[in-house]
């Protein structure tokens, strides 16, 4: 009963008006940057962190999930439409969805796409709704060595989302945690890697780090190969389905819905490894698994309701534990601290509005999307026809101005520069940044909980591996890298990479 | 026949030894403490070592295995927009996001291979600026100076 009252704040919360607008410019932004490719939800929310510092708590959560969430419709129109995937989670539906669009089953693949997408994020609402508390409840319990153990099992298990070598991605954590450590030292006050500039005290805004990496960098690296893009749209008939199609594409939407949630709680789960790994499900359970690749709605149905529900899930451990399960959910930790929030199992008690409320906005902004998406649908595919050459400087010129914005200080433009080139240097030897900026976020936490458990056992250090709750998650971290480096498991993970860019 | 050199394992490798090696020579200074006390140089200390472990592995690795070759950067790109973020930071406190904006976009927006300098190009970027200093500065109410000191002093 207190989940359903629960429940009623967050949509009384949700539907304050300002909410309710905030949230429809957020999916209609995220909609817009899952068409354009080029530009992604981590660096869109990067972007547009610097403007919601004025909003409240909860407004400000309310738009940015918005965007992350849209993004997942957005990239699917397009993919079904002109075969260009805008976001790496809509590969997979790019695959079936663009053969059914070329049968001229186009219609048919967006409306399976936009059902599948609200059955999912409805579905993974109720999932948050219900598995949020618990969890919260269980999370109070933590001691520091908990919370550092836990701390360590997200950045391991952030590895699976990173895509090329292991041990790369193993040193962009470490490099991440070590420009954690810039500024001042919160138990001594005794200054870090500020190399005497007086500007590093605070550290680095991890906004600024984030838009270096993710904003610039991105385009300098899109920028070695630019190229016109010739469009062929293909013509949308229907956008009803039959009752038959209804009745194919319900289990697969089922299925899709259920693994997307499992895989989008998991630290370093999410959106596209839900929709490849339901992808390849599908094909498997299917009578004819010949028609994958040629058109099988199964197999748009399935891997869309994934990636919503998988991007939806992975508020879980972000709302409950404060741990991030990949860049955007880090972004989201960032703009709580400089909202004044202490991220964590607190937040539930603490800030029931900000919690419930995001929660009953992911449905209603699902509903808007269901609602404003296809009608909206030719404003969309325009969009794409945007040249890259006109869209690279407006978003040089909002990262700028966001960057400048934060503290008014030149030095933020500097680094925003120095991280721009440092990301594309990185990528260029193979190094995917998603990691980076996790460890980042996650550096201060780590060594606080360090510091706080061998404070308070004396300096010993099996402790870790003797607790039983923090011992177990050391054991999935554990299991996690074995199942990595095993080399079947390790194929999967290259090829479920093979197709991203 | 790619050289271990030119690997991206090597030169990978190479950045994690320096910003280990860096970042350990400089925590020298912080103090230490010991396990149960740890002071400010402790977890510092920690992740430089690792660092380092890793960037040796990772040198190791491109010298016994065949590892890809790093992918060919391309500077012009980077090298025009970073200046003209530069160049935004140097001129928006004495001109003004009206001079600066233009600038800032008519700068990076060269960077492209498909870009003309005409006044397209122009009239684009000044559209952009008004926008910015519509939306941003006037109705959202960032405090970025519109027209900066030296501007003001004419006006």
């Amino acid at each position: 009963m207190q989940t359903l009252a629960d429940i009623l704040t967050g949509f009384q919360t949700a539907l304050g008006l300002w909410n309710l607008l905030y949230c429809l410019v957020g999916v209609l932004l995220g909609t817009a940057i899952g068409v354009l490719p080029g530009l992604g939800p981590t660096a869109t929310i990067s972007m547009l962190l610097p403007l919601t510092f004025g909003l409240p708590p909860e407004t400000a959560l309310i738009m940015l999930a918005g965007i992350y969430y849209g993004a997942q419709y957005g990239g699917s129109t397009t993919a079904i439409l002109i075969n260009l995937p805008g976001e790496s989670s809509s590969v997979v539906t790019a695959l079936d969805g663009y053969r059914m669009a070329q049968n001229g089953e186009a219609g048919k693949a967006l409306a399976t796409a936009a059902i599948a997408s609200f059955v999912a994020g409805t579905v993974a609402t109720v999932v948050i709704a219900f598995f949020s508390p618990p969890l919260s409840e269980f999370a109070l319990r933590f001691g520091p060595p908990e919370y550092f153990s836990l701390v360590v099992l997200g950045l391991v298990a952030s590895v699976v989302l990173a895509s090329g070598s292991l041990l790369h991605a193993f040193g962009m954590i470490v490099f991440g945690l070590l420009l954690g450590m810039i500024g001042s030292d919160v138990n001594s006050g005794a200054l870090r890697y500020t190399f005497g500039i007086l500007h590093l005290a605070d550290g680095i805004n991890f906004v600024i780090l984030a838009m270096g990496i993710f904003g610039l960098g991105e385009i300098f690296h899109n920028l070695d190969e630019e190229s016109d893009r010739r469009i062929s749209l293909a013509k949308i008939k229907s956008l009803l389905l039959s009752r038959e199609d209804i009745k194919q594409v319900s289990a697969p939407i089922l299925r899709g819905t259920a693994l997307g949630s499992l895989l989008g709680v998991l630290p370093g789960g999410g959106a596209m490894l839900a929709s490849f790994a339901s992808y390849a499900l599908e094909k498997k359970v299917s009578s004819r698994p010949e028609r994958f690749g040629h058109g099988a709605i199964e197999g748009v149905a399935s891997p869309e309701a994934a990636n919503n529900a998988g991007a939806q899930t992975s508020f879980i451990p972000m709302l409950t534990l404060g741990i991030p399960s990949n860049p955007v959910m880090a972004l989201m930790i960032g703009a709580m601290i400089m909202q004044g929030i202490q991220p964590g199992p607190g937040i539930l008690e603490h800030q029931p509005k900000l919690f419930w409320g995001l929660i009953a906005s992911m449905w209603v902004g699902n509903l808007m999307l269901l609602i404003l998406n296809l009608p909206l649908i030719g404003m969309w595919v325009r969009m794409t026809t945007i040249p890259y050459r006109v869209l690279f400087p407006c978003i040089v010129v909002f990262c700028v101005i966001g960057a400048y914005s934060i503290n008014n200080s030149m030095y933020d433009i500097y680094l925003l520069a120095l991280f721009g080139v440092v990301g594309y240097c990185l990528r260029s030897l193979g190094c995917e940044p998603a990691p980076l900026l996790l460890g980042f976020i996650l550096g201060p936490m780590l060594e606080e909980n360090l510091r706080r458990s061998m404070l308070m056992f004396k300096g010993d250090p099996t402790i870790f591996i003797t607790r039983p709750i923090s011992g177990a998650l050391l054991l999935i971290g554990a299991v996690v890298m074995v199942s990595i480096v095993f080399p079947f498991l390790r194929k999967t993970r290259e090829e479920v990479f093979k197709g991203d860019g | 026949m790619v050289k271990f050199y030119q690997t991206g394992d090597f030169r990978a490798g190479l950045f994690y030894l320096v910003v280990g090696i860096v970042a350990m020579s400089i925590g020298r200074n912080y103090t230490m403490g010991t396990a149960d006390d740890m002071g400010s140089g402790y977890f510092p200390f920690l992740l430089s070592l690792i660092l380092i472990a890793i960037g040796l592995a990772s040198v190791t690795r491109s010298i016994l295995g065949k590892g890809l070759p790093a992918e060919q950067m391309h500077l012009r790109a980077m090298t025009l927009i970073a200046a003209a973020t530069l160049a935004f930071a140097m001129t928006i406190t004495s001109v003004g996001a009206v001079i600066a904006l233009p600038i800032l976009t008519l700068l990076s927006a060269s960077a492209s291979r498909n870009f003309v300098f005409g006044w397209k190009s122009v009239a684009a970027a000044l559209a952009l600026s008004l926008f910015c200093v519509i939306v941003f500065i006037k109705a959202l109410g960032l405090s970025i100076p519109v027209t900066g000191w030296m501007l003001d002093s004419y006006l």
